[in-house]
């Protein structure tokens, strides 16, 4: 419907005459649990709340069982509210689901919806990356029975005509940190989406929370052929990147060193001593075979240094005098044996001042090699170490790195389960958490049986203020607010149900026969409403005599 | 009639604080609607034809911010912009079910730099076949060239109002100024 446009028509003489905010308050409340938030309907209703009693203009809107039902006395176009405030009491199930925000997630639901969320992809407003873990709240609203009880709009303004979503699925995302704030994207997230009517010509629109009205989203994929590409997308065991092992050559050669390293220690020559003609002394012969450390002495003098030592030792004769090996060190044991006694002492061998400076140069020079290949050994184990470390942590990545795309071999496999059984997945980039809609926009219906109507509560004196119109086998409803409603269409053949959200959040439905037998053109009915207690939607598909998923 | 932007700026975080307070209890709302009824008045008033409509609609803008105040979420963004959408969605509505006729303040003196972009002289001839021009517009496209052009909102201002990117908002101005400039050559 085209606008009319006065140009060049002066307004500036109208003064500001703002309403007293009391009255809007009124207002608003007498709106908040009842009427859609619609512009034009609101404006009358403030035009009739300034020339009529509030009472009267309940009394004018209720029907209820004690007066007639009304019925329709003009052709009105119903009018699908954009916002109504009214919530029902049906609580919709949902699905929760941890997340690390540290680490790239994969996330399927028991329903088939798969979520790729990026590492890092949550964040508090106006804050950093969140460390914590985060809940991932998923509700979907894939019927329109649950649609309409969720009471998120269903209506879109495509250039200037209001088109009602017939639905091919709806879901909400939430996300929240652990004090129960919510959390906002950081990154996109891209979730894939079951299509479980098996139509493939649904748009998806995005739901602005703050106007309360859709934009419309280009998905990236639409159906099961290249939803298979997108399945495949994820890393399977096979395409996925391997992370290139360390040999680990060195770990031998560690061993190997650390044993030369032994033996350089244990085979360090004796350090020449020179003798002290102070001390006691045997001097003897050794053999050099038995002791090669030894054999650069000519002549191998040992000295006493025992506190037990004396001089009658060298008085008393001695059968076996022998010579062994006590300790590493440069200490020995010289054994002497007669037919009294034993008697063991320490003893050490030194040398005489020219063998002496002889040998401890020869020493020196020896130790000093030894020195040095021991420091190149010292060196070698420490880098050897450090690479096997290296070659360790790379294996406990590599095995992280294993069990990540095993996970993802299993979410393929799932997937890949659920798309040979055809159902069509679509899949689409989240920059923002809320509603999205997987819809058809389209007109309300021209054709079908138009019924005058009258709606009222069985038994009590509940108002009927809107009633919506559920077509089950196209899955979309219509919404009939008030004065709109008395009139409506359905098509012939198709099963409808007739379903009211009271201010009071039940819901009301008419259970009687919608057939076209019963109810024929042109003619007034009056439908009378029952109201269910259900808090569930089961309970409701119960009362409402579903038995099973629309 | 320029929209007061230096306003749209001020004291964003008051506002975040009343609008908070205004979720858990609605009376706090009237500090906003006595702060803000002047510039949303003044914006409908100048697009709306119907002298007697001007403070109903104002009101019931302010009505359906009450309305959806639980589903405002400050994004860094001035609390009136959130308002001017409203205002424009609404306004959008009545013209369309022609409840309220538009009003188009078309004239020489706010036409030139339009002209100007358009290639066109700033001629009184111009300045009518101008206004017929834009009388084919959508209201959404009308909106942004009344916005731009006449009152000088910043285009980034523009895209807040209109919930749209800032790239957004120029491709679709540019588009609009493609359509009428083949309007007016057609012409």
């Amino acid at each position: 419907m085209k606008r009319k446009v006065i140009i060049n028509q002066d307004t500036s003489n109208v003064t500001e005459n703002p309403r007293e905010f009391s009255e809007l308050l009124k207002d608003f409340n007498s709106l908040k649990y009842s009427v859609p938030a619609n512009g034009n309907t609101a404006v009358r209703y403030h035009k009739l709340i300034a020339g009529l009693a509030a009472v009267l203009l309940i009394g004018f809107i209720i029907y209820n069982h004690n007066s007639a039902p009304t019925l329709a006395e003009e052709n009105t176009t119903p009018n699908h509210s954009e916002k109504r405030v009214t919530e029902s009491n049906i609580e919709l199930p949902f699905w929760e689901a941890k997340v690390d925000n540290g680490e790239e997630t994969i996330l399927i639901s028991p329903s088939g919806v798969v979520i790729e969320v990026p590492q890092g992809a949550f964040s508090l407003k106006d804050q950093g990356l969140l460390k914590d873990s985060i809940t991932l709240k998923l509700t979907q609203y894939d019927d329109a029975l649950s649609i309409l009880v969720s009471q998120i709009p269903m209506s879109y303004d495509s250039a200037g005509m209001k088109l009602h979503f017939q639905s091919d699925g709806m879901f909400n995302l939430t996300a929240y940190d652990q004090n129960n704030n919510e959390v906002q994207l950081k990154k996109d997230i891209k979730v894939h989406y079951p299509q479980t009517s098996g139509r493939t010509n649904s748009n998806t629109y995005i739901l602005d929370n703050n106007v309360w009205s859709y934009s419309e989203h280009t998905p990236l994929t639409t159906y099961a052929a290249v939803c298979e590409n997108t399945v495949y997308k994820f890393q399977t065991e096979e395409n996925a990147p391997k992370a290139k092992p360390i040999l680990n050559t060195r770990n031998k050669t560690i061993a190997d060193l650390e044993g030369r390293y032994e033996d350089l220690e244990s085979s360090k020559p004796l350090e020449p001593r020179k003798q002290n003609l102070a001390n006691y002394r045997f001097l003897l012969d050794v053999n050099p075979t038995e002791f090669p450390e030894l054999t650069s002495f000519e002549d191998v003098i040992f000295e006493v240094k025992d506190s037990r030592f004396s001089w009658s030792i060298y008085e008393e004769t001695w059968n076996d005098i022998s010579v062994s090996k006590k300790h590493k060190g440069g200490r020995y044991l010289v054994t002497l044996k007669n037919t009294k006694r034993v008697e063991i002492f320490d003893v050490y061998p030194v040398l005489g001042e020219k063998d002496f400076l002889d040998a401890f140069s020869d020493y020196s020079t020896e130790i000093q090699h030894i020195e040095e290949e021991k420091k190149d050994i010292s060196k070698r184990i420490k880098t050897n170490k450090k690479r096997e470390q290296a070659f360790l942590a790379q294996l406990t990545r590599d095995k992280k790195h294993l069990e990540k795309v095993t996970s993802r071999k299993r979410i393929v496999n799932q997937l890949t389960a659920n798309l040979s059984a055809d159902t069509p997945y679509r899949s689409i980039n989240l920059g923002e958490l809320g509603v999205v809609n997987f819809d058809i926009g389209i007109p309300l219906p021209a054709k079908g049986i138009k019924v005058q109507a009258a709606f009222f509560i069985s038994g009590d004196s509940n108002s009927v203020l809107e009633v919506n119109l559920i077509n089950l086998e196209d899955n979309i409803y219509y919404n009939y607010a008030h004065p709109q409603f008395k009139e409506f269409r359905y098509m012939r053949g198709q099963k409808h149900l007739l379903v009211s959200i009271l201010p009071d959040g039940r819901i009301a439905a008419y259970r009687g026969d919608l057939s076209a037998e019963k109810i024929k053109r042109g003619e007034p009915f009056k439908f009378e409403l029952e109201i269910s207690e259900a808090t569930n939607l089961d309970d409701l598909r119960d009362f409402l005599g579903l038995t099973e998923s629309i | 009639m320029k929209i007061p932007i230096e306003e749209m700026h001020s004291n964003q975080a008051e506002d975040a604080e009343l609008v908070a307070k205004a979720k858990k209890d609605m009376k706090y709302f009237e500090v906003l609607y006595r702060k803000y009824y002047s510039q949303i008045f003044k914006f409908v008033r100048k697009r709306v034809a119907n002298a007697d409509l001007v403070n109903d609609i104002t009101s019931q803008v302010f009505l359906k911010a009450m309305l959806n105040i639980e589903k405002y979420k400050h994004q860094g963004f001035p609390f009136s912009s959130w308002l001017y959408r409203i205002a424009l969605s609404e306004l959008g509505d009545m013209f369309r079910a022609e409840t309220a006729e538009r009003a188009l303040k078309v004239e020489w003196s706010n036409s030139a730099d339009l002209l100007n972009d358009l290639d066109e002289s700033a001629s009184k001839n111009d300045v009518n076949q101008l206004a017929s021009a834009l009388n084919i517009l959508s209201e959404d496209n009308l909106s942004m060239i009344e916005m731009r052009y006449f009152e000088k909102v910043k285009l980034k201002e523009i895209a807040v109002i209109m919930n749209l990117s800032e790239s957004n908002a120029k491709v679709k101005m540019h588009r609009t100024l493609n359509m009428l400039r083949k309007h007016l050559k057609e012409k």
